[in-house]
């Protein structure tokens, strides 16, 4: 991925949308969205704060934002990246700093029976049966009344707890009970803090 | 590899400020500042007030330049909008539409 056609240098700040169909490498400092049909390399000294969408994304400095990526998301030792990742590859390499959601499954065209998401919506069904639990209690007692519509419980809970059928909507959505993950957009400062609560886990494949 | 490349098939839409020399391929909407050079390409199309210390146009160019050293406009390029430099050059067959300031101190 070295030979890129575009390069934002070193030096260079770019604030806004970008998109296109090729390959780009960060060296400096990209702020905004970016959209790419190829893949987006963020280098050692480069620092990008935004959402992504690409084929590939590889992540040597600073990423902010979530990514989606149809091929592969690579964190390198020396990464710093905060924010949610949905790629059917995840590599987080010894050394990288990383703070987020991870989501292996149902991405772009595949299916969503795969068992990544049956493993996630199990966990998420845990925390909506939890969730709804407590809240339907308090709320059953004022709305017994018009308990006719036995439909209305779960739906006013879907937005809080995603139902276990709904889990493989990308993970743009967002996902409220995160606490760390969820201010990625508003606090671009928070690489830094991801630094601090380093992860190390070992690379998978 | 010092050079900032914008190649052909991106579109950036929003700012772009620089240290470096800005090659331009694609198309920009926006404003690109830069202390260094800027290439407009003849694939490119850029939709934003410019300023730099040298211009060069070769694609078609909607904006006003504002440039330190010198701006030309070749051949192939197209270009509307304020020009405002010490050193124009406007090539043969360029199209150029709007108005030329060289009155600026240095």
């Amino acid at each position: 991925m070295a030979g890129a056609s575009t390069v934002i240098a070193e030096g260079t700040e770019i604030n806004g949308h970008l998109e296109g169909g090729e390959d780009v490498d960060v060296h400096g400092t990209l702020r905004g969205s970016v959209r790419l049909e190829g893949n987006l390399l963020v280098t050692a000294g480069g620092r990008v704060e935004a959402d992504v969408e690409a084929h590939a994304v590889v992540i040597h400095g600073i990423l902010a934002g979530n990514v989606q990526a149809r091929d592969v998301v690579e964190m390198t030792a020396g990464a710093k990246v905060l924010g949610d990742l949905t790629a059917p590859t995840i590599i987080l390499e010894e050394g990288a700093a990383y703070s987020g959601l991870l989501d292996t499954g149902n991405v772009g065209d595949e299916a969503s029976s795969g068992r990544n998401s049956s493993g996630r919506s199990s966990r998420d069904s845990g925390r909506s049966s939890r969730d709804s639990g407590s809240r339907d209690s308090g709320r059953s007692s004022r709305d017994s009344g018009r308990s006719s519509r036995p439909t209305e419980a779960p739906k006013a809970a879907a937005p809080k707890a995603p139902e276990p059928t709904k889990t493989p909507e990308p993970a743009k959505a967002p996902e409220p009970p995160k606490a760390e993950a969820a201010p990625a957009e508003d606090e671009p400062e928070l690489p830094a803090a991801a630094s601090k609560k380093k992860v190390n886990v070992k690379k998978r494949s | 590899m010092a050079n900032t490349v914008i190649g052909s098939s991106i579109t950036i839409d929003g700012e772009i400020s620089s240290s470096e020399t800005l090659v331009v391929q694609g198309t920009i909407k926006g404003k690109v500042q830069t202390s260094e050079g800027v290439f407009v390409e003849s694939s490119a199309r850029v939709d934003a007030d410019v300023d730099a210390e040298n211009v060069e146009i070769g694609g078609e160019m909607t904006g006003n330049v504002n440039a330190g050293g010198r701006v030309e406009i070749k051949a192939e390029g197209k270009m509307v909008g304020d020009v405002r430099s010490p050193r124009i050059l406007i090539a043969d067959g360029a199209l150029f539409k709007g108005n030329i300031d060289m009155d600026v101190e240095r």
